[in-house]
Formats: structure tokens, C-alpha cells, sequence
């Protein structure tokens, strides 16, 4: 439990985002080697650190070495510097970004530029390096041992003469203390005062250090001393500190010794053990190893490291090795699978995942194989043909599970059992064994598939299309009936319209259906050429099948194919599958493919189209076949969602939710620059000599995960149009660059896409040569721009020219119009304008139009024209223009100003249109309406008039006076303010709708009275009026106080519900009955659930009520009713129900007859209970009575069964003692002269033992009682713990347990049943025995005098203790912590003790184990 | 039995009638016996240099028969063990043999096949203790032995001829002849070959 706690701490403090998935071995991992013997770096890679810019640093025994993923690079300090010593033993970047160097001569460090030196450690090695939490560098420095540290002024170093030697490995725990591993032992330095412990087992230190998973501090030991070579000891191993001493620690599974140098912990929470003898790898409770043999480049381990990106570096002598998650996992041969080349893959509901191999059939459920061999012969004998055998750690074999022959295809019946078909015949798979389906040909059986009616399809290539049921063949089809001469090699049952789908080997598909053919399509319809390998259906009803030639789609009749020339990769698809999120998933010969729901359903729409698809190939763990093979099943989807596939060497598994994505964009840089091979620094602003003809420009980006993914933008800004994209080629090429400034852009993605933004550029100039210069280009500019000039004079000619043409259209067109300057004075008016008014065009100029305007229209004419000429707004108005004729008309005048590029107003343009005729219908209408509005104020009635829905624009006086608005509070929303709150949305959303469909609006809405503030309920309704056209004009609305209605409603309504209620709760109906007319007015809806019916509107009895009383309480129930009825009796009655679903019901029925005036029955009222969980209980109380009794003896007939081996030794320990002490005797007998008095001493022992052995007997006898019934007499509580002791001694000794008693004398005895008393004792200590049997202990048992006349007595190991918070649990019934406990001890042992008055209870003992105690009461002395 | 030193059966069994009746049963034949309850009692005890054997019950409180076995080799304990137990399974027994008890018997046992073991075991110990007793010796001569008078002594069981042995050693070849003499006295060695299978025993080698 801790340790579970500390990995959830471990893995949630972990801030990387990135991490491998844990449930995996290494050997799962995708893995990367690269060798030192290949030219990777110069010698062996002590130590791996990544610095913040991204770059990955290797510190080897020749320099320090920069690794972009591609190249390995060594460094050079700035010139004139210079590293201590070129062997680098350890680095480590600080938070702030520094590297730290730590090398054979003494301590450096990096950073922006600058190599700091460390003159106090000059000469020395330095061994380790750390950064404790606070900041503060630490490191280990040999020859003599010292722990230093940098602080701000200078380094300081301590502990000389107390570490002996060396200080290989420093570590900070998670509590913030300091360890020092030095040659003297482990030292705990900080905080406080150092703390020393001791390594045993001879010269022996550590060589790394880590916090296990429970905590305690792990140590890699390895024999310590200025000459300590790789030997593997006695002494090498993991060990641990615990509890202030330093052990062993066991790795499950590892036997022998090894010899451990490093430990690291991922971020996934794993831990990795580097050795001498390659990787271990301890994850999620397992251990999987890796050497060289798997691949490694080297067996001793030096570092291990984790990038930013999530990969694992892991460098050894021979080289560096990188492992990262693959998208897709592979099971193989070293997960448990039987042998690796399998083939089909079959998901079965249960979780589990079928596959075939060369050895039988092979299940994968929860991480463990178990194979279904087909080497078996049926007949052997069962017992031992069904026996398992583990073969490997992960693998079961079952020898004969009733599978024969060679398994060719897989499917699952409508129940999710397997079917598998082959050579001898097609078996399902039904609780743990196969059973042959009689009648079913096996043969070369191609395709399995139910089809949701019950019955299976099974495609054989020799025999036809068979049908079948578990029970045997119903139907056979010929292949020949087909039209076919080849057979189907995909199944599929179209669960909508309940046909199937076949689809041939040699191509074709065809729909079957009540035995006909009722479609066939092939490549004459579109459907992809060669082989249909597998058929799916998909989410929209549509086939999706995969050919040879792509992946075709058949709806409603019509086939569509998706091939390469629409995006797929290539045009073989051997199975497709739909995901959980509905992106399909195409395994193909060119990889793993998924196409998006998205991309998918555009295709659909549109056949033309190309779609986008994410493939993953090799480099994503994913092994394509070429081809099919004529297998249907190589996909597969588990419950959980994940696709299984089957490759040729294992089977993968990729999860559609959690493909690795990396979303880190790699850091880019510009390396170097070479023209004509001289290489130049990357410093800004380099200058390249004149007429270089060939630049080389170096750049790389730092990804690790994938490096060959990597892809490049670049651009060299002046002689590149359009940037340049590449794949992991780090190098750009320019030949006969001319001279001047030039920006070279690069920037990258990473392996998943994700492009860094910024990038990185590199400036540099390349000088001119004389001929180069600037005078040259001065010349062609002059001339460029005389010709320009030219140009434009030609250009404002044809403008002038066009002005003309758009002024005489505007003379012309049937319009007032008119121009104005910015001022306002017209500069021109047309020709319909001057005819109209009659003026004349010197009369209309300036401001003369004036005299056109109608007098009283004037001025404000004049103010508008005025404020738009200030504000620049575009204007608009309506006045009376004088005609020619002296009659006004109206007019309506808009006019726009144009605009200069600075918004100076330049022209105003303006239009004036004749409205005369609207003018006139405006006024008739407004007259008709007032006079409507004085007839309605006049009316006692609240109305209204809105115009668009809610926007009211008259309330009559009735309203107002009620509301106490105004006349213009009431416009437009004002009236809101009067709605309660609660109703104001529910009013609204009803005028939204009735403004959009234009029905009638009706609401009740509480509005406020403004005489006392009250709300008051209103019954709205409004009607619209509409024009001609159906177009609402307005609404019309009265307003109906319904208060006192809705108050009375509301109380009706709270009643029903509190006594539907109460009713529900005491699952209590009631009902109304009239014996005279037999018909029942009124049944609660109670009554309806407790008789299992919907309840009904009218309320009236179901006419089948009485149909679902019991037959056997019919009778009896009626004759009682008819009796009651008769002597207008109350009466109750109890019988049962038997509801339609089954359920029985007990009812208790209580009937209250109503009588009038006279006395005459008018009709029952009655009530009816269902007490069925009363009675029930009343059952299940008395059941469980009678299994406690059972349980108590069973218990004790167990515990004796356990005891039973360890009586027999204790008895035969008497008899052996006497027949030693016999021999014995005889010797002495025989002596001459004998020595009668050690012969006599002899034979008194046998006596003894002889007593002893009767003694347990008779002891044993009276537990075994059985049957007898609980007899209470007076018992010596010690003396019935001494009986327990004599059984118990031996079943002590057997765990190395010692028995000790505490037991106060004199004791007063109690009234117990002495037999049950035993057990109880036995019980509890035959719990304390089995909570240290493993590791033994001391079982002591105290009685004592307890208050209030009570003795006590306890029962005290120191064992496991009690688990924690399931303290409480251990005295439930069936509760147990040992595998063959029945969990009846310690429930029984309470009963029993309570029985006798007394208590049971456990504690937890403060230093180790738990202690058990019962109080009995004691029996007073007379 | 030549040390003179008398013999000892030890006996442990927590069970009081079976440990008294074994240690009448060993006095019966005229041997010394001593009996514990627990091994806890018999680590702690002072015993005797003389040839021993122990007979051990399986079944102990605390620490049990197999592991006090354990315990003792890993101390250096050389004593031969007999088990004895009252019923045994084969793991168990498979166990106790492997790491070198001399015999494992199931109680009740037939009281001359338990003395015959004890006998085998003491005699055992005895040619145990003899070879212990000279090794002793030898290491005492050993011990005399000057630095360089080793150095010489490991060269000369190495093969060397007193010449090669001067030139190793940067000495004329009298001297070393000198040393010579002195380590085959002190070491009673008559022969080359008898100093050869001393330096064996003494593990010297060079």
C-alpha cells in the first residue's frame, strides 16, 4: 500500500510530458543501437546530460561530445581554454542551465560561452556530481575521499579522512537528506549531523544510489578499493536500508549474483538496474532483462538517461543505446506467445485475443498466454490430458482442451464464443474447452461468422457455404450455386436487413439473402480488382470491403473505391475495421493506415476527392504482410477499444486514444557555413569573400524520438522564392551567389509533425567584386523612372475622357439628382430636376434650390443639411418640393458625400424620390387608428397593442391604472418591470416563438399590482393582425386576472402530491370500491406500481387486477370479500401477487365500508400494503438462524481437519520419548551389574510420556463433541487455555513460534460452555500462529480480573498485524485474509462470546502484531 | 579420538521427555551428552574443543533446526548435525542433507540406528579436528617465517631454481640459499615436495 502510494507521488511529480508506457518490456520498445567499433564517438560514454538549447552532451574518455541524434560532434573549448583532463567521469546541467563537467583531473563547468575552473579540486578525480534542492553543486572527489561543495565564493570540501578512499555516488532523497556513498559505508550527511552506516559483507561500497519503491533507500554495491575491476563477488547486489540496517534486497526471479551500476528511475515510474551483465527492468510489479543478446551494444552498463522527449539513452562500454514507444506494441514470443509467426487475430468479449500459431491456438488475457495445444490425441486419459502446465513464466499450456487438427480461421457466434475451424472439423469454445460442431465438415475452412439469429456462416473452400447451429449443419451451399468456382473468404451478416455478405477470393462480392442471391457486384461495378480479403459493415449501414485493389464502399446499390489515386498509400488492403470514434483503420501491404471519420465522410460525399491518412510504418513498430494469404481476420478491436493486428511476427496492438504524440518542436541551428570548402562561424553578420561559388550552409534540430523523421523548412532569404522543405537532411547548397546581405531561414518538425515557429536564421554577406558597385544599378533606376513618367500623362488623359460619359448618363436618367461642394452650394442638378421645379440651372446653383422647398419645410431642411455638412454623415430627409405646376409633393432626399484617401469631404451626391402617394395612405392610417385607440381606452378592459411580438405599443387606461405606469413607460419592453421575475423568461421565450410561427400568444404571468405591490396571475392572449399578405402587422391583447383560479389549483395540486408521496414511501395504494355496481371510481397510482401495471389517467381499477392474485389465495380472498361485503363488515386481508414479470408480492389489505344515513352501504374504501419485504425478511431471519448453526460446526470440523497432521506428531512425541526411554532402560539393564537407578528413572519416564500421550487424547476427544447441545457448567478459564496449549505446542514449533502465558492465578471460574469456549480460544490462536508463519514470533496469552466482576483474556502475536482500515471488517461473516479461511472464526468466536455476556474486540499492538480480547463474566464466589 | 579431548553429543529438542530420554539413551553407551531446549540456549552455552555432534530436532521455537544449520556454517561452525523430527517430507530432508547433516532420522527411531550415527558423526568430527589441529600447526611454523623468508618460500613451491629466485629478487644467489635452508627447517619440510604439499595446504602460491 506504501509502496503504491510513493509511485503515484513518483509518476504525478514527474513534469515531463512524454514517458513510455510502463506495462511494457523492454524488449517492447522501440531500440536503437549505436556502436563505438561503427565510428559512433571515440571511446566508452561515462556519462549523458542534456543542456536547455536542446543538444544531447556524452562524456566519454576523450572529450566531451555533442549529439544532435545524427551526428556525434566533439566540443572544443573556446580557444585558448581548456577541460582539466579530457576523460569525463560524470555531467550534470543545473537548474540554471549549467553544464558541470566532471573529469579525471578535477571540476569544470559551461555556460553561455564560458569554461569556469575549480582550482581548490585542480588534480583530483572528480568522482560524482549532485544539486540538492537548494541549488547547491555537490561532488565526490577520490584519493582521499571528500564531499565537496560550490558556493559563491568558493569551493569548499569536507569529510577528508572519514570517506577513506573514494565518494562514488551522491543522491537527494525525497525528504530533502543528503547520501554519500563512500568507501568507509553510507553516509547520511545532511541535514543535521552526519549519520555513518555500516556496509557489511567485507570491502564493499556503493556505486549509485535511489529510492526504492517502497521508500528505503536502494544501493548498487560492488567491492571497493583503487583496484576494483568488474569481478562479480559475494559482496555485489542491490541492497537496502531499512530500518537504520543495511540488507540484502531480493529482486524477484533473479537468482545468483550480479553485479549492479547504476539505477535509474523514467518518469513512468519504472526502475532501471544497469549491470555489468545488461539492463534490468522492473515495472509494474515485474522484471524483464536486455544484454547483448537482445541487441544492447554493450553489456556493462555505464549511464542511463531520460530526454525532454521521453526516450531512455543508455550508454555502455561498447556504445549508446535509445529506447522509445513504438504507436503500435508487439506480443511475441518473449511475452508468452508460443512461438512468434502466428497469423488471425480474434477479439472475444471477454478481453481476450485469439491468435493461431504453428503449436496450437493461443489466448491472451491479462498479460499471461494460455496455449490450446493440438499435439494431443483424443481418448487419453482425461484427468491428466486437461492438466496444466506452465511452460514459461507467462505461458499455460492446456494438453488436451478437445481442439483438434490445424486451426484455419477464427469467428464468434452471437454469444461471443469462439468458433475456431480447420483440418478436422469447426469446434466452439464453451467454459474452458472446444466441442466439435457435429455434421460440419472441417476441411479448408475459410471464414466463421454469426449472424445474430443464433446460427453461424462458415465458408469452407471444398464443401460450400455451410449454416450451423452448436448442435450440428442446418444448410449447404455450393460454391457452384454462386456462380463461382473459387469460394468466400469474407463473411459478413448485414444484422440490419438480415442477409449476408460474401466476398470471393478471386473478387466479387455478393449479398445473400433467404437462401437467393439478391446483388452480385465486381469489378465491372466499380468494386476494387483481386481478391475481397475482408468485409466490415459500417456505422451508416454502408459494406466497406477490402480488395486488392482498394478499399470499395457498396450503398444502396452503388460501389465507390478508394485507391491510391485518392490518397491511400498504396492498393492492397488486407482487413479494415471501424474505430471507437469511427476512423477506420486499414491494415495494408504498405503499413498500418487510419483515415479519419472526417476525411472519410468527405470522400463519401464527394468520390473525386483525395483524403489525408496517417500511415505508420516500420519506424512505428508496425510489420505489413504483402498479402492477405486468404486469411479475413487480420484486424481486430478489443472491448477496450484498441486495434489488434495480426503481423507475421507476433501480434500488435495499437490503442486509436493514445498514439504517442510528440508535441515538443525541436530547437534549430545553424551549425556552420563553408564557401569553397573554408569554414566559417555561425556569428551574425559573417562575411563570405567576393565570388564564392559554392556556400554550404550546416543546420540540424534537435528531436531525438525519431531523428530520420525530422523535416526541415529552409529558405535563403533573396535567392530562394519559396521556401524548401526536406527530410532529415541537415545540409543546404548555393553556388554563384551574388554579392550582398543575405538571410539564410531554416526551421523544423518533429518526428509528429509539430513545427518549432520561430526557427532560426543566420545573416551573412558576401562582399561585391569591383564591377559589382552601385553606379551601375543608379543608371538603370534614372531610366526606369522616365519611363514610369511617361506612362502616368497617358493615363489621366483617358480618366478626363471618361468623366464626360458618366455625365451625360446622369442628364439622362429618369431621377432627381444633383451634386453639391462641400459647403453645400450645388454645383449641378439634372435635367429632371431643373423640369420638375422649373427653374432654371443659374436659379437651382448655390443655394437657389431653396426657393424650391415648401416655406414651413425650409429651415428644417437648411439645420439638416447643416449638421451633415459638419459631421460628414450621409443625409436624409423628407420635405415638400413646389412643381412647376405651384403644387407641393413630397419628397425624399438622400445624399452621400465622397471622400478623399484622408476623409476630407470632396462632393456630395444626392438623389431626390416623389413619396407623395405613401405620404397620403400614412395619414388616412393614422387617423383610423386613433380614433380605435380612443374607443379602447374608453373599454374596462386591460388591452394592449403590440407591434413585433413583446415590443407593446399601447396599454389601455385599465392597465396603467393597475400597473401605475405611465402612457410611456408602457412602450416598447418598459412593461417587463412589472413581471415576476420567475415568469418574465418563460413570457418571453412564448412571444419569441409566436412572433416566428404567428399563432396565437397565450401565457399565464403574475404581474405586479402597483396599489400593493402583489403579484397577481394574468391570463394573456393576443391575436395577430396581418396584412394581405399574411405579414403581422401587430397584436392585439387582453389581459384576464385569474388569481383566485390559480390559487385554488395550487393548493389541489400540493394535496395530490404529498399523498402521492406518503403513499410512495409506505408502498401503501389506496382504492374506492362499490360492491353494488362492482366498478372501482378511484385507484391510487400506488396501487398501480405495487400490481406492477402503468398507471392511468382515468384512475380505474386495470380489468386484469384480479387476474395476478395467486391462484392458490383466489379462492379464500373472494369468498372473504363476498362474506364482508354481505355484512357490510371492515375487514383486512393478507394474499399474494403474481405480477406479470414473475415477481411475487404479499399484500395486506384492510376494507373500510362507508354507510349512509340509513345505514346502507354506499361503497368501500380501502388501503393496500405491500409488506412483501417484511415477510421476506421474516424468512431470510430465520434461514441465516439456521446457518450460523451449521457454519459453527463446520468451523469446528475444519479447524480440526487442519490439526490433524500436527496431532499426530504431537502424540507420537510422548510415544517416541517412551520408546527411547524403553531402550534406555534395557541398556541399563543390560549393564553388568545393571544400573537398577537409572533403569528405574528410565521406566518413570515412560510412565509419564505414556500419561502425556492419553492426556491429549482425552483433550482431543471432548473438542470433538459434536452435536451436543451448549452446556453451561462452571470452568477454570486457565486450565481450558492449558487444554488449547497441549494442541497447539506442536502447530507452534512447526513455525518457530513460542508459546508464552500470562495467566493470574487463582482466577474465579464462570458458567461457560467449556467446548465452545475452546474454540474460541483455538481460534484466536491459531490466527496469531498464522499471522507468523512465515517469519515466526511469540504468542502470548494473558487472562486477568477485569472491572465489574468481568475476566479478561487476550491473545497477543507478533505478526502482520491488522490490515489497517479493514479493522473492522475481519469480525464480519465470510470475511477472510487466508486463502483456504472459510471467514467464520472470528464471527463465530463473537457469537460465542456474546452469548456468554460477554465482548470480543482486537487491537493493534504498538510495536508489532495485533492482540485479540474477550471479557467473560466470572461467576461470583459463593 | 587422539587429542585426548572427550566427546561430546549435543542434543536440542524443545519437547522435555524426548530430550532427557535421547540423553539417557547417549549416557547409556557411555557418552558425554548435553541438552537444550532451544538453540538460542545452545549458541550462547560454553562448549567444549573436543570432537562433537549435534543431534537437532527440526521443529524449535524461534530459531529452527534448518536454521541454526545455516546459521552455523555461516559462522564457521564445522559440527556434524543429526536431525531428528517427527515426521519429515522429502523437500525437508533434501534440504538438511544437501548442506551436510549427517543423517536424518523420524522419531520414534530404533535407539541403535541413532547410536551408530552419533558414533559415525564423532568419529567424523574427530578426523575433522585432526586435520584442523595440523593445518594449526603448520600456520604456526608459517607464522615464523620471516617476510622475505615467505617471499623465497613461494618462488622456490613455484618451481624457480635459487638462481631465477636472485634475479627476482634482486639477491645473490648465497643468500637465497641461506633462505632457503631457514624455511625448509622451519618449516620441518625434508623433501621439496613436502613443502610443496605444506605451501598447498597453507595455501601460499606466488
Amino acid at each position: 500500500m506504501r509502496a503504491g502510494a510513493w509511485l503515484s507521488i513518483l509518476v504525478a511529480s514527474s513534469v515531463c510530458a512524454f514517458a513510455l508506457d510502463p506495462s511494457l518490456d523492454i524488449s517492447q520498445y522501440a531500440h536503437t543501437a549505436w556502436k563505438i567499433r561503427e565510428g559512433f564517438t571515440k571511446g566508452t560514454i561515462f556519462s549523458i546530460a542534456q543542456t536547455p538549447d536542446g543538444y544531447l552532451w556524452l562524456g566519454t574518455e576523450f572529450g566531451l561530445v555533442r549529439f544532435d541524434g545524427v551526428q556525434d560532434i566533439p566540443w572544443r573549448p573556446p580557444d585558448g581554454e581548456q577541460l582539466p583532463s579530457n576523460w569525463i567521469h560524470a555531467l550534470l546541467v543545473a537548474h540554471d542551465g549549467t553544464l558541470w563537467i566532471a573529469t579525471e583531473k578535477g571540476l569544470a563547468s559551461w555556460k553561455d560561452g564560458k569554461l569556469t575552473g575549480y582550482p581548490e579540486v585542480a588534480g583530483s578525480v572528480v568522482t560524482s556530481l549532485l544539486q540538492d534542492a537548494e541549488g547547491t553543486l555537490w561532488f565526490g572527489v577520490r584519493d582521499p575521499g571528500r564531499l565537496c561543495a560550490v558556493r559563491v565564493a568558493k569551493t569548499q570540501c569536507y569529510g577528508a579522512g572519514s570517506f577513506g578512499w573514494s565518494v562514488p555516488a551522491l543522491y537527494e532523497d525525497h525528504k530533502g537528506n543528503l547520501w554519500a556513498s563512500a568507501q568507509t559505508g553510507l553516509w547520511r550527511w545532511a541535514p543535521g549531523p552526519p549519520e555513518h552506516y555500516r556496509l557489511p559483507g567485507g570491502p564493499v561500497e556503493a556505486r549509485a544510489l535511489i529510492q526504492g519503491d517502497n521508500g528505503a533507500l536502494l544501493m548498487a554495491t560492488g567491492r571497493s578499493g583503487p583496484h576494483a575491476g568488474p569481478v562479480i563477488g559475494l559482496i555485489d547486489g542491490l541492497k537496502q536500508l531499512v530500518g537504520g540496517k543495511i540488507r540484502r534486497y531480493a529482486l524477484p526471479g533473479i537468482t545468483g549474483q550480479f553485479k549492479p551500476t547504476r539505477l535509474f528511475r523514467s518518469s513512468d515510474g519504472s526502475l532501471w538496474v544497469g549491470t555489468a551483465g545488461g539492463l534490468l527492468h522492473l515495472h509494474q510489479g515485474t522484471i524483464d532483462r536486455f544484454s547483448v543478446t537482445d541487441g544492447l551494444s554493450g553489456n556493462f552498463i555505464r549511464d542511463i538517461f531520460e530526454d525532454r522527449e521521453g526516450n531512455v539513452w543508455v550508454s555502455t562500454e561498447a556504445g549508446l543505446d535509445r529506447f522509445r514507444e513504438f504507436a503500435a506494441s508487439t506480443v511475441s514470443e518473449n511475452q508468452g506467445l508460443s512461438t512468434s509467426a502466428a497469423y488471425l487475430v480474434e477479439a472475444t468479449p471477454d478481453g481476450s485475443i485469439w491468435t493461431i500459431t504453428a503449436d496450437g491456438l493461443n489466448r491472451l488475457q491479462n498479460g499471461h498466454v494460455i496455449v490450446y495445444g493440438k499435439r494431443s490425441v483424443p481418448g487419453q486419459n482425461r484427468e491428466t490430458d486437461e492438466r496444466e502446465l506452465i511452460i514459461k513464466p507467462r505461458t499455460t499450456e492446456i494438453a488436451n482442451s478437445g481442439l483438434q487438427g490445424t486451426v484455419y480461421a477464427l469467428g464468434q457466434d452471437d454469444e461471443g464464443r469462439l468458433w475456431a475451424g480447420g483440418s478436422e472439423g469447426v469446434f466452439y469454445f464453451d467454459r474452458g474447452r472446444f466441442a466439435l460442431v457435429p455434421g460440419v465438415p472441417g476441411g479448408n475452412i475459410l471464414a466463421i461468422a454469426g449472424d445474430g439469429s443464433g446460427k453461424v456462416w462458415i465458408s469452407n473452400l471444398d464443401y460450400g457455404l455451410v449454416h450451423s447451429t452448436p448442435e450440428g449443419a442446418v444448410q449447404r451451399i455450393p460454391w457452384a450455386e454462386f456462380g463461382h468456382k473459387d469460394a468466400a473468404v469474407a463473411l459478413l451478416p448485414d444484422r440490419l436487413q438480415g442477409g449476408l455478405w460474401l466476398g470471393f477470393l478471386n473478387g466479387g462480392i455478393a449479398y445473400l439473402k433467404n437462401g437467393q442471391i439478391r446483388s452480385s457486384y465486381n469489378v465491372a461495378n466499380g468494386l476494387g480488382v483481386g481478391s475481397v480479403n475482408d468485409l466490415q459493415l459500417g456505422s451508416d449501414g454502408a459494406v466497406w470491403a477490402a480488395t486488392e485493389g482498394g478499399l470499395s464502399r457498396v450503398k444502396d446499390g452503388v460501389v465507390t473505391t478508394l485507391t491510391s489515386r485518392n490518397g491511400l498509400p498504396c492498393d492492397a488492403v488486407n482487413s479494415v475495421i471501424e474505430d471507437n470514434d469511427h476512423s477506420f483503420w486499414l491494415y495494408m501491404a504498405c503499413g498500418l493506415v487510419r483515415i479519419a471519420h472526417s476525411e472519410l465522410d468527405g470522400w463519401v460525399s464527394d468520390s473525386k476527392r483525395s483524403i489525408q491518412t496517417t500511415v505508420f510504418y516500420s519506424s512505428d513498430g508496425v510489420r505489413s504482410r504483402a498479402l492477405a494469404g486468404g486469411h479475413s481476420r487480420l484486424v481486430a478491436k478489443s472491448p477496450d477499444g484498441k486495434i489488434w493486428f495480426s503481423p507475421p511476427d507476433g501480434v500488435s496492438v495499437t490503442d486509436p486514444r493514445h498514439l504517442p504524440f510528440n508535441n515538443l518542436p525541436p530547437p534549430v541551428f545553424v551549425r556552420q557555413i563553408t564557401a569553397d570548402g573554408k569554414k566559417y562561424d555561425p556569428s551574425p553578420g559573417s562575411r563570405l569573400p567576393p565570388l564564392a561559388r559554392d556556400v554550404w550552409i550546416d543546420y540540424t534540430a534537435l528531436s531525438f524520438v525519431a531523428p530520420e523523421k525530422v523535416r526541415f523548412r529552409f529558405k535563403l532569404e533573396g535567392q530562394d522564392p519559396d521556401w524548401k522543405e526536406v527530410v532529415n537532411e541537415r545540409q543546404a547548397q548555393y553556388s554563384n551567389l551574388p554579392p550582398r546581405k543575405y538571410r539564410f531561414r531554416v526551421t523544423a518538425c518533429n518526428n509528429s509533425g509539430v513545427w518549432n515557429q520561430e526557427g532560426a536564421f543566420l545573416d551573412f554577406t558576401i562582399a561585391p567584386a569591383y564591377y559589382q558597385t552601385y553606379g551601375f544599378r543608379a543608371l538603370c533606376a534614372a531610366v526606369v523612372l522616365a519611363l514610369v513618367w511617361l506612362l502616368l500623362r497617358l493615363r489621366i488623359r483617358q480618366v478626363h475622357q471618361q468623366e464626360q460619359g458618366f455625365r451625360e448618363a446622369i442628364e439622362t436618367i429618369p431621377a432627381m439628382a444633383f451634386t453639391a461642394r462641400p459647403d453645400g452650394s450645388r454645383t449641378f442638378v439634372n435635367r429632371r430636376w431643373l423640369e420638375y421645379t422649373g427653374l432654371s440651372t443659374e436659379q437651382a446653383a448655390g443655394s437657389g434650390w431653396g426657393a424650391a422647398v415648401h416655406p414651413d419645410d425650409l429651415s428644417r431642411v437648411l439645420e439638416k443639411w447643416r449638421i451633415s455638412l459638419a459631421t460628414g454623415e450621409p443625409l436624409n430627409y423628407e420635405a415638400r418640393f413646389r412643381g412647376a405646376d405651384g403644387e407641393y409633393r413630397w419628397f425624399h432626399v438622400r445624399a452621400v458625400p465622397l471622400r478623399d484617401d484622408d476623409g476630407k469631404t470632396l462632393k456630395w451626391y444626392g438623389v431626390a424620390t416623389d413619396i407623395e402617394d405613401r405620404k397620403r395612405a400614412e395619414e388616412a392610417a393614422r387617423r383610423s387608428e386613433s380614433e380605435l385607440r380612443d374607443l379602447i381606452e374608453s373599454v374596462p378592459a386591460m388591452v394592449f397593442i403590440a407591434l413585433q411580438g413583446p415590443s407593446n405599443a399601447f396599454a389601455s387606461r385599465r392597465w396603467r391604472e393597475y400597473t401605475g405606469l405611465s402612457a410611456e413607460e408602457t412602450q416598447g419592453l418598459g412593461w417587463q418591470g412589472v413581471v415576476h421575475p420567475e415568469d418574465l423568461e418563460r413570457h418571453m421565450e412564448k412571444w419569441r416563438a409566436c412572433s416566428v410561427t404567428g399563432e396565437h400568444y397565450e401565457d399565464e404571468t403574475r404581474f405586479r399590482r402597483a396599489a400593493d405591490g402583489e403579484y397577481r396571475w394574468f391570463l394573456v392572449r393576443a391575436v395577430p393582425l396581418r396584412d394581405e399578405t399574411g405579414h403581422v402587422l401587430k397584436w392585439y391583447g387582453v389581459l384576464t386576472d385569474i388569481e383566485e383560479r390559480k390559487q385554488a389549483e395550487q393548493a389541489l395540486q400540493r394535496s395530490e402530491a404529498y399523498l402521492l408521496e406518503a403513499q410512495r414511501l409506505s408502498h401503501i395504494g389506496s382504492f374506492i370500491y362499490n360492491p353494488a355496481t362492482q366498478k372501482t371510481p378511484y385507484w391510487s397510482e400506488e396501487l398501480f406500481r405495487i400490481f406492477g401495471f402503468e398507471p392511468q389517467q382515468d384512475g380505474q381499477a386495470p380489468a386484469e387486477a384480479s387476474q395476478i392474485i395467486h391462484p392458490e389465495d383466489f379462492d379464500r380472498t373472494s369468498t372473504e370479500c363476498r362474506e364482508a361485503f354481505r355484512d357490510k363488515a371492515e375487514f383486512t386481508q393478507d394474499f399474494r401477487l403474481v405480477l406479470h414479470d414473475g415477481t411475487l408480492k404479499h399484500l395486506h389489505v384492510i376494507w373500510h365500508p362507508i354507510l349512509d344515513k340509513e345505514g346502507e352501504l354506499v361503497e368501500y374504501v380501502g388501503t393496500a400494503a405491500d409488506v412483501t419485504e417484511r415477510k421476506r425478511a421474516e424468512e431470510e431471519r430465520e434461514r441465516l438462524h439456521q446457518l450460523e448453526a451449521d457454519l459453527a460446526h463446520m468451523n469446528r470440523v475444519t479447524m480440526l481437519g487442519e490439526l490433524a497432521s500436527s496431532l499426530a506428531h504431537e502424540i507420537n512425541q510422548p510415544i517416541a520419548a517412551a520408546i527411547t526411554s524403553a531402550n534406555a532402560c534395557l541398556r541399563w539393564l543390560a549393564r553388568n551389574p545393571p544400573d537398577l537407578e537409572r533403569a528405574r528413572a528410565a521406566a518413570t519416564r515412560i510412565e509419564r510420556d505414556g500419561g502425556r500421550a492419553a492426556e491429549i487424547i482425552q483433550r482431543l476427544r471432548t473438542f470433538c463433541k459434536t452435536g451436543t447441545p451448549p452446556q453451561r457448567e462452571l470452568v477454570d478459564i486457565n486450565e481450558v487455555v492449558g487444554e488449547i496449549l497441549v494442541l497447539l505446542r506442536d502447530e507452534a514449533s512447526e513455525h518457530s513460534i513460542s508459546l508464552r502465558t500470562e495467566l493470574a492465578p487463582q482466577l474465579p471460574q464462570i458458567m461457560a460452555d467449556r467446548v465452545q469456549l475452546q474454540q474460541v480460544l483455538m481460534n484466536l490462536m491459531l490466527n496469531g500462529i498464522e499471522a507468523m508463519s512465515d517469519g515466526g514470533g511469540e504468542l502470548t496469552i494473558r487472562s486477568q480480573r477485569s472491572e465489574h466482576g468481568y475476566l479478561l483474556i487476550s491473545v497477543s502475536d507478533t505478526g502482520e498485524g491488522l490490515p489497517g482500515e479493514k479493522a473492522d471488517l475481519i469480525f464480519n461473516a465470510f470475511y477472510t485474509t487466508k486463502p483456504q479461511g472459510t471467514g467464520m472464526g472470528l464471527a463465530i468466536s463473537r457469537s460465542i462470546i456474546e452469548a456468554h455476556g460477554g465482548r470480543l474486540w482486537a487491537t493493534t499492538n504498538t510495536q508489532r502484531g495485533a492482540t485479540f480480547h474477550f471479557t467473560v463474566p466470572a461467576e461470583v464466589h459463593q | 579420538m587422539s587429542t585426548g579431548e572427550a566427546a561430546t553429543v549435543f542434543i536440542i529438542d524443545d519437547d522435555a521427555g524426548m530430550r532427557e530420554s535421547i540423553q539417557d539413551l547417549v549416557e547409556s553407551v557411555g557418552l558425554h551428552a548435553e541438552s537444550f531446549a532451544n538453540a538460542q540456549e545452545f549458541l550462547s552455552s560454553e562448549r567444549s574443543r573436543g570432537p562433537s555432534c549435534l543431534v537437532l530436532d527440526v521443529r524449535l521455537p524461534g530459531i529452527s533446526g534448518l536454521d541454526l544449520q545455516q546459521e552455523l556454517r555461516r559462522a564457521g561452525v564445522r559440527i556434524p548435525i543429526i536431525f531428528i523430527t517427527g515426521h519429515a517430507d522429502i523437500p525437508m530432508t533434501v534440504k538438511a542433507m544437501k548442506s551436510g547433516a549427517v543423517e536424518f532420522l523420524t522419531k520414534p527411531f530404533r535407539d541403535q540406528d541413532l547410536l551408530d550415527v552419533i558414533q559415525r558423526a564423532l568419529d567424523r568430527d574427530s578426523v575433522a579436528h585432526e586435520k584442523q589441529r595440523q593445518l594449526a600447526e603448520l600456520k604456526e611454523r608459517y607464522a615464523a617465517l620471516s617476510a622475505r623468508e615467505r617471499e623465497v618460500m613461494g618462488l622456490v613451491v613455484s618451481g624457480m631454481l635459487n638462481k631465477q629466485i636472485a634475479a627476482e629478487l634482486g639477491a645473490s644467489e648465497t643468500t637465497i640459499k641461506i633462505h632457503r635452508g631457514h624455511v625448509m627447517q622451519k618449516m620441518q619440510a625434508k623433501s621439496l615436495p613436502e613443502l610443496v604439499r605444506m605451501a598447498d595446504k597453507l595455501k601460499v602460491s606466488h
